[in-house]
């Protein structure tokens, strides 16, 4: 029995549930050490999955394809680690931060449930188990948006609400749908099964149905409104949670069933999803740069980058997605990070507003240095993990002759330092504004932002190893044969 | 009768996806409890409907006699029902503590 396959999602939902039913210095201690025992775990079961491979969990022993189980793959297993480590940085600011109110709406456990669910999404190896894991964190976030007063959050989020059920109703339609042609919900099986069908109108039907709700999850370029229309209502520690994981569960569950289930599929998709590709990150950047408040202008960089990440999809290459597999890490690192450095401003200077921002590098030079270091990390400036991840991404379009893809991801990507220059030159160099509150040191407030910088150096410094383990992921998703024998028992 | 079902899915979600489009909260809140309909609806008949055919080992014997119904689709609708009530019953408050005016400016 692998058990230390569920570990992280059975600590996340134990804490979270210890977290409802205390008061409210009990709530904040237990989301931050319930993040933590989530890291550890996430972090042990990286380092099993990355010695022994993949890994597989009967629940109740109940062998495939009787039963549910749970299969760390190499690229399941570091989006486990991504979420532990997000999830941790964020919880300590949301500990921090949330107001004694918005603590009764019980965002604590609601953040630790978002947790549970986002790597029961991760680890799923049945596609109703997906779907399940889908709503669990569905319902998480609403409830996080919601938490708190003013009814700008309930218009956000009426907002995200209706794509998301959209998104979870489309899927649980094409579950349905793909069940009845294969008899299995086990992925790799119900791959097998497809793999022999050939062409077929009803199994494109399935895919059209299955693309369209995970990209509604993604916030790609059709279907993206919703994100930078419900984000910005949350505080930002909170956005900061969501912006490194939500798109990313639905940019992973593309990856996994278009690999896994549909691979025949993406000889029409592909050309779709690199048109998708470019026009995400073109209308994502150029939203930014109109933003003139922090909140809002990284929420509009999350769509930007999302078209980043489905190139690799697009594009189908092992080494394409080896580079979605290192960007999405990179990414979701670099964005929290940018996120919770908005949040400390808003806490320091009580706005996010750029024209009402200033000197920040003169009254905090700490700050300024990690949110530099972050925006530097995403502008993809050497040799921070931005540049490995975009030079990765633009190598394997240029090995493809994707000429378009080429030129729309490195213009996109000098628009992307532009809009990383407009909150520096507005928000941290200029004067001081006359009414800016005295300035005010808290190491711990920095505390989670230098973990996320850390580790953004780091895994630029050190990306030899990181882009190696990340086309080990690209290569058991090109070939599950590892993932179908950890799994065992299957019709396929 | 699974064509019977097959339609009745169909109706209900042309219907939902016409209140979904209309710019009113009740209207909206019907239709996602509408879509959830026509999509629990659809995995239910997935693997065909049929009657006297329970899936039920008898006394005695040790698989189900044949044919019997899949019983995975009806635990499948099962857990989305029950998924699906609670995401409606969030979607249903959230909708009607929301102030129509500000709505309207959204």
């Amino acid at each position: 029995m692998n058990t230390i396959v569920i570990a992280p999602v059975l600590a996340a939902l134990a804490a979270g549930t210890v977290a409802l039913i205390g008061g409210a210095r009990l709530q904040r201690g237990v989301l931050v050490v319930g993040a933590l025992l989530h890291f550890g775990f996430a972090a042990a079961l990286f380092s099993q999955v990355a010695q022994h491979g993949v890994l597989a969990l009967h629940v109740g022993g109940w062998v495939a394809p009787l039963g549910i189980a749970l299969v760390a793959d190499s690229f399941a297993a570091v989006m486990v680690l991504l979420c532990g480590l997000l999830g941790f940085a964020t919880s300590m600011q949301i500990a921090r931060a949330t107001p004694e109110d918005d603590l009764r709406s019980g965002v604590p456990a609601m953040t630790l449930f978002l947790l549970a669910g986002v790597d029961a999404a991760f680890l799923a190896a049945d596609l109703f188990h997906l779907y399940v894991a889908f709503e669990v964190l569905l319902l998480a976030s609403f409830t996080l948006l919601v938490a708190g007063k003013g009814a700008a959050r309930r218009t956000a989020a009426i907002r995200s609400l209706m794509p998301g059920v959209l998104s979870s109703m489309l899927l649980l339609g094409g579950v349905g749908l793909l069940y009845g042609m294969t008899g299995t919900l086990f992925m790799p099986d119900a791959g097998a099964i497809l793999a022999e069908r050939g062409n077929d109108p009803a199994v494109r039907a399935v895919a059209g149905l299955l693309a369209l709700a995970f990209a509604l999850k993604a916030a790609v370029f059709p279907v993206y409104a919703w994100l930078p229309t419900s984000y910005p209502a949350a505080p930002s520690e909170i956005v900061a949670l969501f912006a490194g994981l939500l798109t990313k569960v639905g940019v992973y569950a593309l990856v996994r069933v278009f690999t896994l289930v549909l691979p025949n599929e993406m000889s029409w998709l592909g050309p779709i999803v690199l048109g998708i590709a470019c026009l995400t990150m073109v209308i994502g950047v150029l939203g930014a740069l109109a933003q003139w408040e922090m909140r809002g202008l990284l929420s509009f960089h999350v769509v930007s980058q999302v078209g980043y990440l489905v190139i690799g999809l697009g594009l189908g290459t092992k080494a394409a997605l080896a580079a979605t597999v290192y960007y999405l890490f990179h990414n979701s690192v670099a964005k929290t990070g940018l996120l919770l450095a908005t949040g400390v401003v808003e806490s320091r200077r009580g706005t996010g507003a750029l024209k009402r921002l200033g000197g920040l590098a003169g009254t905090d030079p700490w700050l300024a240095g990690l949110f530099l270091v972050a925006a530097f990390a995403l502008a993809g400036i050497p040799p921070l993990s931005g540049f490995w991840a975009k030079l990765l991404v633009l190598r394997s379009a240029l090995d493809d002759h994707a000429w378009i893809v080429l030129a729309v991801a490195a213009s996109v990507g000098a628009l992307t330092l532009l809009s990383m220059a407009k909150i520096w030159t507005n928000a941290f160099w200029g004067s001081v504004p006359a009414d800016a509150p005295a300035p005010r040191r808290s190491v711990l407030e920095l505390a989670p932002l230098a973990m996320l910088v850390a580790v953004a150096v780091a895994l630029g410094l050190f990306a030899g190893p990181a882009i190696e383990f990340a086309e080990r992921a690209a290569a058991e998703l090109l070939d599950p044969s590892g993932y179908r024998a950890a799994l065992g028992g299957g019709r396929g | 009768m699974s064509g019977w079902f097959g339609l009745l899915v169909g109706i209900l979600a042309a219907a939902a996806t016409r209140l979904l489009l209309r710019n009113s909260a009740a209207g909206r809140a019907l239709g996602v409890v509408l879509i959830g309909l026509a999509l629990n609806l659809l995995v239910f008949t997935m693997t065909g409907v049929a009657t006297d055919r329970a899936p039920l080992v008898e006394v005695g014997a040790s698989a189900p006699r044949e044919p019997f119904s899949d019983p995975l689709p009806q635990a499948l609708v099962l857990t989305a029902i029950v998924i699906g009530f609670a995401l409606q019953a969030f979607a249903l408050v959230l909708l009607v503590r929301s102030d129509p005016d500000e709505e309207a400016e959204a």
